[in-house]
Order: structure tokens, then sequence, then C-alpha cells
């Protein structure tokens, strides 16, 4: 009798130590990071990521866990995810530049307009619910202006409603176009991290396509096309070809 | 208890057909009776549903029966009935029996979706002696026999090549096409052999095939084209275009044996009631021979990359005028007629001080109608080091001609680079510099967390939340202008009321003061003027009848953006009207007639001055 109660009591005892506080595993992560155990902490923060815990500190740690075990392309994937879930964070864009230092690939980006430029940098650099909120707070000074302008007959007043509430009026619009570009760039996940040593991309996707240059991991694409088990890609340069699915990871 | 286990064999054979209607995993001979030493082949294949989410084959044990000679190969297979598209992958194996008997060809096993399917079994008997044809059994579940049966002229392919006789590179097409006289259907879908010395393409592969009536050495027949395919060769020589082959199941007749003369075996032998069966045929087209000139040494040009073809040439340069380290596109379009897919870049003499990068490449091919013609464009970047004028050297490109027969050599225009001194920040090799930077540095040490881990959400925002979120200002902005409404209404808008009826209550003044001029009342007369003229211009600028003062009206006047030379005629009536009005001596008729004239019309242009500054 003893004994079987002994038995429940550990069992119990067990199931509580393999479901410890999501907290306490990333700690242990964190410990395993410190003492060198990579490949512990990799395992460790995955399970996390697969039970619900995707943030940026797992996704974070993840990349750091990577990069020191020497997987260059794992890294760079999990910084890209990190700065997804938090643009323009300095750690994150210095530690990509540090793995993109070491991954073999020179990509010298294809030089755009300005406005191109600015539109890319300002959609980057926010996360969708920031331009959400933006456009909500336009709505209602749209809103304050368009009642000043039809509740009030005071001349001026009215100029100033009416050129005040077409300034937030477009402003409104472009937040919310910001809004679902921006949502549709993260849930589409149009963009690829390479993942294999060396692959080589071809120019069509089926048999007759020839090589047309190679890449290597840690690479980032743009995925354009996805057809059966290829994904026809675009270089930061404007380079674009066919390679197998199995070569990219999709951030 | 034979019958029995005999049924229960043939209830396994069946079963699978059965139960899977969508995906099925079958086991298939070629044959179900084979010599020892005679090969056969066993195909398991998967078919229907989607391929990808099988995984995981387990081959079964097939060598304690047979010698495996050969497999397992898989091929896959897509097909495309009434618009559904079914693919088939299959894992087939070359088997040897290896002593004479009955044996069972053991199932194998998938999985499927996460459901496990096994395959059925199939008894195949070895015998000693070659089997005669004719006296097969049949396969399961289906009607099919393998038979060398010889249908002479009655099906055939053809491959028509439209020469036989080429310059090296130089594209020859070949189409393949089927000759019927019978009822067939294509199995096997047509798979090109792969061959040396050939850069084949496909350019037409009719989806449906449409039959066309052709008389061929004295007979019709209906003819199918299966598929056009350009071939260019590489290699110079004597070559030959392998056979193409195609599997077909053709319905023939089966001859009935007469046992007696009766006449019920006579009224069966009708050929209503004969019996058809499908006998597997595979066709082979003939070999076609090609004999594969090399190109002319004569003329040859010194850049001549062994293109062969009709092409053009354009190069364009997207501008001319730029500063040190900024950055010009060079395209260069190469379209025309010939092997678009194998051009190579032409040759481009960069000169020094002007930085290029390989080229980004894409292609516009068409390869229809039995030629390949289109496009291919390439594109340098362009980035001039330093300040000065540089010059371009045209772009040349050769390529033999197939028209002329001769070699052809085209030139681009040169192109003159006006450079002008750069910005100094864009050093050269910005990009690698800051590669060389980071390779010093390590990554940032990784994060802690205080509290709760935090759990991932979704980036976006739940529609409902969102029209919640947009809907508000919007009912506020309604909401408001209703409250706002009902609230000027209840307060009675003293002064938007006046404003209102201003212009009403000066007419009606006037035409009081009118009357009293005809009836010659003039104490009323002025007082009436003095209040339509008064009364318009306090309501309309909003005072109150205390603060009107002559300086109050020209400052309201001047707030409102009414013109000075507009206030100095009202100015002038006021004053008139209050000075006649108190004045110890009376006007005569005239005069008041003028004064009624000069009010109404102040009132009128003041009236569309507000109009138009509203």
């Amino acid at each position: 009798m003893m004994r079987i109660f002994c038995i429940v009591i550990l069992s119990l005892l067990s199931v509580a130590v393999v479901q410890a506080q999501p907290r306490d595993r990333f700690d242990e992560a964190t410990s395993a990071y410190s003492n060198a155990e990579y490949k512990q902490a990799i395992q460790l923060l995955h399970d996390l990521e697969n039970e619900g815990y995707a943030s940026f500190p797992v996704y974070y740690n993840l990349g750091n866990a990577y990069y020191k075990n020497g997987n260059l392309g794992a890294a760079m994937l999990y910084f890209e995810k990190a700065l997804l879930q938090e643009p323009g964070n300095a750690d994150v864009l210095h530690n990509i530049r540090v793995v993109r230092a070491r991954t073999r690939d020179r990509v010298e980006p294809i030089p755009l307009l300005f406005f191109v430029r600015w539109w890319n940098d300002v959609q980057n650099a926010y996360l969708p619910a920031t331009f959400f909120s933006w456009s909500v707070a336009f709505l209602w000074l749209l809103a304050a202006s368009l009642f000043l302008f039809f509740g009030f007959r005071r001349v001026l007043l009215r100029r100033i409603a009416l050129v005040a509430s077409i300034a937030t009026g477009v402003f409104f619009i472009l937040t919310v176009v910001l809004y679902s570009t921006r949502l549709e760039q993260i849930s589409a996940h149009s963009n690829a991290i390479i993942m294999p040593d060396e692959t080589t991309v071809l120019s069509t996707p089926d048999a007759t396509g020839v090589e047309s240059f190679v890449v290597h991991e840690g690479l980032k694409v743009q995925i354009l096309e996805v057809r059966e088990e290829m994904y026809h890609i675009r270089l930061a340069d404007g380079k674009n070809g066919w390679i197998p699915r199995s070569a990219a990871e999709r951030i | 208890m034979k019958r029995l286990i005999a049924f229960i064999a043939v209830l396994s054979v069946l079963a699978p057909a059965v139960w899977a209607q969508d995906v099925q995993f079958t086991c298939s001979v070629d044959r179900t009776e084979v010599a020892v030493g005679e090969q056969f082949q066993v195909t398991y294949s998967l078919s229907g549903g989607s391929l990808r989410r099988y995984s995981d084959f387990n081959a079964p044990n097939l060598n304690s029966n047979f010698l495996t000679l050969h497999g397992p190969s898989t091929s896959q297979q897509m097909q495309i009935i009434n618009g559904r598209v079914s693919t088939t992958i299959s894992w087939s194996y070359v088997l040897q029996p290896r002593s004479v008997g009955s044996f069972t060809v053991p199932s194998a096993s998938i999985n499927y979706d996460g459901s496990r399917l096994s395959s059925n079994t199939v008894r195949i008997k070895v015998t000693k002696a070659v089997p005669q044809s004719g006296n097969q059994q049949q396969q399961q579940g289906g009607s099919t026999q393998s038979r060398n049966i010889d249908l002479g002229d009655e099906l055939f392919i053809r491959a028509i090549a439209n020469k036989s006789d080429v310059y090296i590179g130089e594209p020859i097409t070949v189409t393949y096409k089927l000759y019927s006289r019978v009822a067939f259907q294509l199995d096997n879908p047509i798979k090109l052999p792969r061959m040396v010395g050939f850069w084949s393409e496909d350019v037409e592969t009719p989806t449906q095939l449409r039959p066309r009536v052709e008389v061929y050495k004295g007979r019709q027949y209906e003819t199918f084209m299966l598929r056009k395919v350009l071939y260019f060769p590489t290699q110079t020589g004597k070559l030959t275009i392998d056979p193409f082959e195609v599997g077909t199941t053709v319905r023939v007749r089966k001859p009935r044996e007469r046992r007696g003369n009766d006449a019920f075996d006579r009224f069966f032998s009708d050929p209503f009631f004969d019996r058809y069966e499908n006998v597997k045929k595979s066709l082979l087209t003939q070999k076609l021979n090609v004999n594969v000139r090399a190109l002319p040494e004569t003329d040859k040009p010194e850049n001549f990359k062994g293109v062969v073809g009709s092409y053009d040439m354009n190069v364009q340069l997207d501008r001319r005028k730029l500063k040190a380290n900024e950055t010009a596109t060079l395209t260069v379009k190469l379209s025309g007629q010939g092997n678009i897919r194998l051009l190579d870049e032409p040759s481009i003499t960069f000169p020094a001080g002007v930085d290029h990068y390989d080229p980004t490449i894409s292609e516009d091919v068409h390869p229809e109608g039995g030629t390949m013609t289109g496009s291919k464009t390439f594109e340098y970047i362009l980035v001039p080091r330093y300040a000065g004028k540089v010059t371009l050297p045209p772009v040349t490109f050769s390529y033999f001609d197939l028209e002329s027969k001769q070699y052809i050599t085209l030139h681009s225009a040169s192109f003159e680079l006006d450079i002008a001194e750069g910005d100094a920040r864009q050093q050269a090799g910005q990009l690698e510099q800051e590669y060389i930077d980071y390779l010093s540095e390590d990554v940032r040490p990784i994060r802690t967390v205080s509290g709760p881990l935090p759990s991932s959400e979704d980036p976006g925002i739940p529609l409902p939340l969102m029209a919640l979120f947009y809907l508000m200002p919007v009912v506020a902005t309604v909401g408001a202008l209703l409250w706002k409404r009902r609230y000027d209404a209840a307060r009675g808008d003293v002064a938007g009321m006046k404003r209102r009826r201003a212009t009403r209550v000066a007419e009606k003044h006037l035409q009081n003061s009118r009357r009293y001029l005809e009836q010659g009342e003039t104490d009323t007369y002025y007082l009436e003027i003095a209040r339509a003229l008064w009364g318009y211009v306090q309501d309309k600028l909003g005072l109150s009848t205390s603060a009107t003062t002559m300086a109050a009206i020209v400052d309201a006047l001047r707030k409102d953006g009414v013109d000075d030379a507009l206030s100095a005629q009202l100015q002038k009536a006021l004053d008139r009207v209050e000075f006649a009005r108190f004045s110890p001596t009376r006007a005569n008729e005239q005069e008041m007639q003028s004064l009624y004239d000069e009010t109404r019309e102040a009132i009128i242009s003041l009236e569309e001055a507000m109009r138009r500054s509203a």
C-alpha cells in the first residue's frame, strides 16, 4: 500500500517537473546558453515556441543560440522573425548585420526611388497594430474636423476645418494602407532565408531550367510565387530564379 | 473448404477497389503467368488524392520467392480527365521467379494522411515452359491483357522531322503523330527519351487529342498530334533521335471458338455478340537520322559564341549624366528566333573606372508554332567611380544567320557617360566595408524576461474589433452633429436666426418705408428706413443693439472680409439716414426717394459681399 502511494506521489511530481512553468524553462534555456550548451538551449526554446510562446525574447535568444551553434541560416531566420515582432530593435539589427557579415553572399540592393525607400522604411519600422492605432487616431481627428465643418458657420473656422479634414483624411487612408500591406507582408511570409550551405538557382521550375546562379546559407530572399515543389525567389539586387522548397525557410 | 479459401482470396483482391474510392494503393503485375527465368514487372501505385500527403512507402520483402533484378524505380504521372487532375505515383520492380509453382506477390504498405494503406496481393503462376499467347489468365479487377498482337497498319506512330540536314544549333522540329484505324486509349504519359547531342524543348503538347483525317500510303487514318518538339543539335556528325514510345490500350475483337454447329451457337457467333478485350500495346516511332554540319570556318567573327538563328539587338542606357558612385543601367535586349534559353551574354568591354555587376537576366520565350521566338534581356548595373567623361564602347553580338547562311555581327552605338563629382559620403565599396566592420563584432547578449513569458499573438486586429474602432468616430460625429442642431434649436440660436432672417426683415421694413413715402408720412418713413438698414447690419454682423457704434460696424465688416469701398458706401448710407432722421429741416420728396434707393443698394451689395465670403 505504501509502495503504491509512493508511486502515485512520484508520478505526480514528475508530471509537475515535466510541465514546469514556461518562465522557468526560458530561464533554463538562458543558463544553458551561458554554459555554452547551445543545442539544449535551442531545444528548450523550440519547445516554448511550439507551445505558443513564440514571442520576441524566444525568437531573439533562438537566433543567438543558433549563431553560437554555427547555424547561420537558422540564426538569420530567427533574428528576422524577432524583427517582425519588434521592428527597429537595435539589438536584432546589430545581430542581423553580424550574421550577414559571415554569410557568403554579397548582395547589393537595387537603388530605389527615394519615396519608395521612405515608404518601405516607414512600413518596416512599426508593428501593424501601431499603424492601426494611428489610423484610429486620424479617424477621430477627421471626425472632429468634419464636425467643426458641418456644425459651425464661422467662415474662418470652416476653412480651417476643411483643410484639416482633407489632411487627416489623407493620413487616415495612408495609415490604413500601411496597416494592411504590413499585415499582408507579415502573414504571407513572403520573405525566406536560404538554409542549405549552397543552393543552385534554376531559371525555370522544371527540368529544362538552366542553372542561373548559386546562393548560400543565411541569405534573405523574397518569395514571388510557389509552384509544386519550387519557390520563385528574388534577391535584393533583382536577380531571380527557382529553388526547391526545402532550400528556404519562410520567415 | 477450397472454395471458401478461393472466395476469400478473390474478396481480398477486390477489396481495395471497393473501399478506397478516392485514394487507391494497388499492386499490379504486367502478367500473371511467367516462366522460370523470365522477367515480369510488379508495380505498387498510389493514385488519386494529393501526393504530398503520402509518406513512408514500406517495400515488401520480394526476395523470398523472387529475385529482384531492378527496382524500385519510382515514377509520377499526372493526368487531367474532365478537368480533374489525378496523380499517380508508382514504385516498380522487375522480378524473376526462382522456381516453378504458384507464388504470392506480397502487399506493400504506405502512410497516407495519417492512416496506413496496404495494397492487395497478386498470385503469380510460374511455369516451366514459355506460356502461349491467348492462354493467359485475366488480371485482377481488370480486363486488360498483355498480349503480343499484331495490329500492323492499324495503329502506329510516326516521327516527322521538318529537316534532316542542319547546321549545329539549327532547330529541327519533330512532330509525333499517331495514326489509327481502331479504338484506342493512351496509357502512359508521353515521355521523351533523353538524348545525347541534342537540347530539346517541347513546343506543343496538346492537352486534348483532336482527331484529323489524313490519307497515308493510300489508306485513310484518324491522326492525332501527340507532341511537337524542337531539337537543337549540340554536336556535329550523324546523330539519331531515339524512338519515342507510347503505351496504348486497344480494343480488339476476341475470336470466338465455335464448338458445335447448333443454332444457339450460330446465333451468338453473330459479330454483334462478339466479345471485345482490351490489349496493351506499346508503339514506337522509327529512329530519325540527322546529319549535323559544323558551321563554316570562313569569316567566323572573333566574338562568335555559337549562336544560331536570327536576332535583333537593342541596347539602351537609362542615363548619360550622373555623379560618381551613382548607378546607371545598361539594358541589352536580344530578340529573335533560335535557342533563346541558351543565349549567352553579349560581349561588352567596360571601361576602367566603371564598376559593373553580373547582369540580371530575364527571358520571354514563346515556344509556339514550331519555332522558338522571344527575347532575352541582360541588365547591367554600372557604377562609375570617378568624375569625367567615359565612353562605353559598342556592344557587339554575333550569330550565324540560317536564312542567308552567313555570320552576322550586330553593333550598338557607343555611349558617352558624363560623370560629375560624386557625393563624398557615398564611398566606393560601402557595402563591403559594412561587412568587414561587422566581422569583428559578436552578437549582443541574449534577453532575459522579468515576469511571465509573453505568449505569441496574432499580428492582425480581429475584424469585429476593427469595425468597432472605425465605427466609433463615425457614430460620434453624426451624434455630435445631431446634438448640435437640437441644441441650437433649443437655445434659439438668436444670432443665427437673426442672421438668416436679416434679409427678409430688412425687405419688410423697406416695403413699409416705401408705403409711408407714398403716403407722405415722413417720420414713420425715416423710422422704417433706419430700421431696415441698422437692423440689417446688426443682424447680419451679429451685433447687439446697445453695442452698435459706427466703429464696431466697420470693425466687424473688416473681419468678415468686406472690402473698404463697400464699407464706405454703407457708412455713408447710415450717416445719411441718421442725419435725415434727426435733422430739423424736412427734406423734399426727391431727396427721400434717393435715400430709399441708396439704402436699398447698400443692403443688396452687402448681402452679395457676405454671400461671397461665406
